[in-house]
């Protein structure tokens, strides 16, 4: 494995999130095994060491999503990362962060459920992503679609963490963890806010009087105000953070196909090849699938004649697009679910049968 | 150019590591890469299969439907992708561990990789000899490049493996040339 380089590397998803958490000034990550994201913990434990940073295995992933609160209580950038059932036991911790208005980062590398399910690649937890833990709180949420990406974001969700005082969660699957791709890792990136001071961190009452990191909030419209307060924080990321791409716009496509992560880039092969067919198709894809660009989304889908929501589900994102166009009816959906990863042939079948 | 592979055979054959030994020199050689592995519970004598995309363009789909090449190391193997080839794919069947060739469509590139490796003193370098017939085979990479990755990817057992990985992939090209 090539660690030291500017050069580009040929390396798996789950390898380059460790990079850049690394590159990102992370020294904090505690975790848990499951696949398809084991290559994470395992390589981590290896490159944190030579960072001089802590790795923790820990007992599960309810205490590893609280060490990692504690460790960015103390100030730290800090991570943890998992699979779907491993994120669904973290979402109290999520929820805690948020009200702590604490910055963390999480990598959910997505397998099939509900359940245990299996291993395979999946995107059926866009639910829980875009609609997290309990309270009433929001997290940006990134979803690459390559290996690049991977690395890119990862170091963005860092920064962004920062930046909010928010958890930010890396929504990949199992795909995009166990591929390996070129990556050029950015070496001489510089993290945003790393050196910021964290006058709220709890780093010893030395000096200063004490201070206290709480979520619960019980005196008479306090956690009102509080919650007015976030709200406005989240209004920020809405208004600064949307990130997506739009592919072949300019050649006003008649059809759109509106995707994100793994699909998204299969649906890139499906364009190529209606294009030799006489169809000419777009991609819109969401790249914050928290905060969800509907005005694009909305400006994009004007023009054509049909949408095609696709995704490794039985349709969630799709009620993003609802939201988002005008027209609903507008919509055609195809799904795989339970880890079954379409071919970019196969997405084009589906469109030529809607188009007919 | 795009050329897609699929690899199959069992755990502890050297499947995924065969795949990243090409998706490596298809790097070195400046073009782009997606290796994709399937990933089971088991460690050892599971199903172990990967796809590979090379292209010198971006790489869309790394999911292999119909492969340009098949690479197959046992009866199993060649009994659960060879329905997955056409008439265009070139079959590389290690014949060693296949007693009944199923193949039906595609181009069949017969070699007893096992069995040469043996007469090396070495199983575990069945899937270099395998390499060194798609060398010679689809003639994509050059010998040179292959031993610069096969040098990098031994790293410090370099000194006491490379002459025996070498002789494989000789043995591998010259059964095919």
């Amino acid at each position: 494995m090539t660690t030291k380089s500017n050069e580009k590397v040929f390396i798996k998803g789950n390898h380059a999130v460790v990079e850049a958490a690394l590159d990102a000034g992370c020294r904090f990550y505690a975790g848990y095994p499951i696949t398809p994201q084991n290559e994470i913990p395992e390589f981590m434990s290896k490159r944190m060491h030579e960072e001089k940073g802590t790795f923790i295995q820990a007992e599960s992933e309810l205490i590893s999503v609280n060490m990692v609160f504690g460790a960015a209580a103390a100030g730290a950038r800090a991570m943890t990362t998992s699979s779907s059932p491993g994120i669904s036991l973290m979402q109290e911790g999520i929820s805690y962060m948020a009200g702590c208005e604490l910055p963390a980062v999480l990598v959910n590398v997505m397998r099939g459920g509900p359940g245990l399910g299996n291993i395979q690649p999946s995107q059926s937890d866009y639910f829980q992503a875009t609609r997290p833990g309990h309270g009433d709180f929001r997290m940006i949420t990134l979803a690459p679609h390559n290996i690049q990406e991977m690395y890119n974001f990862t170091f963005d969700a860092f920064d962004l963490a920062d930046k909010y005082r928010n958890p930010v969660m890396i929504l990949a699957d199992g795909l995009l963890g166990q591929l390996m791709e070129n990556v050029e890792l950015d070496r001489s990136r510089k993290p945003l806010y790393l050196n910021t001071p964290k006058p709220w961190a709890l780093t010893g009452a030395k000096g200063r009087d004490g201070q206290r990191i709480l979520s619960l909030l019980m005196q008479p419209g306090v956690l009102e105000k509080h919650n007015f307060d976030l709200k406005k924080k989240y209004d920020l990321m809405t208004k600064d953070e949307i990130k997506f791409e739009a592919q072949g716009m300019e050649n006003n496509p008649d059809y759109l196909i509106v995707a994100f992560g793994t699909v998204a880039r299969i649906s890139k092969g499906t364009i190529r090849l209606a294009a030799e067919e006489g169809l000419k198709a777009g991609l819109f894809r969401p790249i914050t699938v928290w905060p969800f660009p509907y005005a694009q989304l909305k400006e994009a889908a004007k023009k054509v004649k049909k949408i095609f929501v696709l995704e490794m589900n039985m349709g969630q994102m799709l009620d993003d697009v609802k939201i988002a166009v005008e027209d609903a009816s507008k919509i055609e959906f195809y799904g795989r679910p339970g880890g079954g990863v379409p071919t970019a042939e196969e997405l084009l079948k589906f469109i030529k049968g809607k188009v007919k | 150019m795009i050329e897609q592979i699929i690899i199959a055979g069992s755990g502890g054959q050297g499947v995924l590591t065969l795949g990243i030994f090409l998706a490596r020199i298809a790097v070195y050689e400046g073009k782009n890469a997606a290796w994709l592995p399937s990933y089971g519970a088991e460690k050892r004598g599971g199903f172990s299969f990967c796809s590979l995309v090379i292209s010198d363009k971006e790489i869309y789909s790394p999911v292999v439907e119909t492969p340009d090449t098949l690479i197959v190391f046992d009866q199993r193997a060649i009994e659960s992708y060879a329905a997955r080839a056409a008439e265009k794919t070139m079959i590389i069947e290690n014949t060693s561990l296949i007693p009944n060739d199923t193949a039906g469509k595609g181009k069949k590139v017969l070699v007893a990789a096992s069995g040469i490796a043996k007469a090396l003193q070495s199983d575990k370098v069945t899937n270099i000899v395998l390499a060194g017939a798609y060398l010679a085979a689809k003639k994509i990479f050059t010998f040179q490049n292959a031993e610069t990755i096969m040098k990098d990817m031994l790293g410090s057992k370099a000194g006491s493996l490379m002459q025996k990985n070498i002789d494989a992939l000789k043995s591998g090209f010259e059964s095919v040339k």
